[in-house]
């Protein structure tokens, strides 16, 4: 089982050795510079790459022309920003001290939320 | 001419005769090394060619810390994985299987001696994962010991032992089969 199933023309060997003989003739040992090139044009590509990143940041990161839209009120730009605490940019229109609810507004609160005045009177006797 | 006068021969700068020596010696091996993983002799043919290029073109940085053969055998190994590699990449994309495409190889070369049951051990090996062939093929066809294929292929002992175990196995399902 072991034994070479494959063989080759008449010959083969002896014409493959002096092919092979010839390679030196033929091929050039690669001289330093051929060998470092490969390595220096990617050094110089990822430099190049570093520079210009480096430079549009520097033009683009420090102007505020260009980080805060001056055309848009801060207001309007709340409107077009989705955000969960809208008073972030209107803090005029949100007051800190939360104003006391009308009677009306009771009325309404408890009338959608189903509680009754039994109820509350019954969570006043229990406090 | 002996591997330590091969390697004197770098040693000294002679590169050229060393090279001539290096082609002497190990270029009917490494041609039947290079041909179980390519299958055809044309393909085998062109790979030995391309292998002692990059040998020529590395030989000044042969530095002697490893041996000269297993060093020629990690590029011609290299060189033979990657042709596989490409070749299923082929197949792929043409939409059929590698173990297709080498079975279509070995049924048609006229360069191909052996019975039925060396034509079905061929097919087989060309199943296998490409580790378990390099493993199965540095062994037993080319009887290197396992620390000869470890420096080679960068793989333990150990897992080469389990790669070349369940290489066996699967040839031999193959086979049953």
């Amino acid at each position: 089982m072991k034994q070479n199933p494959h063989i080759t023309p008449e010959g083969y060997f002896s014409d493959l050795k002096s092919r092979l003989h010839s390679i030196p003739d033929v091929q050039e040992m690669p001289t330093t510079w051929q060998k470092i090139r490969p390595h220096l044009a990617l050094a110089a590509a990822f430099l190049a790459i570093v520079t210009a990143g480096t430079a549009i940041l520097r033009n683009t990161a420090g102007n505020p022309a260009l980080s805060t839209p001056d055309s848009l009120s801060q207001y309007e730009l709340a409107q077009l920003v989705r955000t969960s605490s809208p008073y972030l940019y209107d803090e005029e229109t949100y007051d800190d001290e939360v104003s006391e609810p009308t009677e009306e507004e009771l009325i309404n609160y408890l009338i959608s939320t189903g509680i009754t005045i039994e109820n509350l009177e019954a969570d006043e006797n229990d406090d | 001419m002996s591997e330590k006068e091969i390697q004197a021969l770098i040693k000294d700068g002679d590169l050229r005769k060393a090279f001539d020596a290096i082609v002497d010696v190990y270029s009917e091996r490494l041609y039947w090394h290079v041909r179980r993983f390519t299958l055809s002799h044309e393909d085998a043919d062109d790979l030995v060619q391309d292998i002692y290029i990059k040998i020529w073109n590395a030989l000044p940085g042969f530095r002697g810390d490893s041996q000269l053969f297993t060093w020629i055998w990690k590029i011609a190994t290299n060189a033979a994985l990657n042709f596989v590699a490409k070749a299923k990449v082929r197949s792929a994309l043409s939409l059929s299987s590698y173990s297709a495409e080498a079975d279509r190889i070995i049924d048609s070369d006229p360069w191909f001696d052996g019975d039925e049951a060396q034509r079905k051990l061929s097919k087989a090996l060309s199943r296998l994962p490409s580790k378990q062939r390099t493993v199965f093929c540095l062994r037993y066809y080319d009887e290197l010991s396992y620390e000869e294929i470890s420096e080679i292929t960068g793989t333990s002992v150990g897992a080469l032992k389990a790669s070349y175990h369940f290489a066996a196995e699967r040839l031999k399902e193959y086979l049953k089969a």
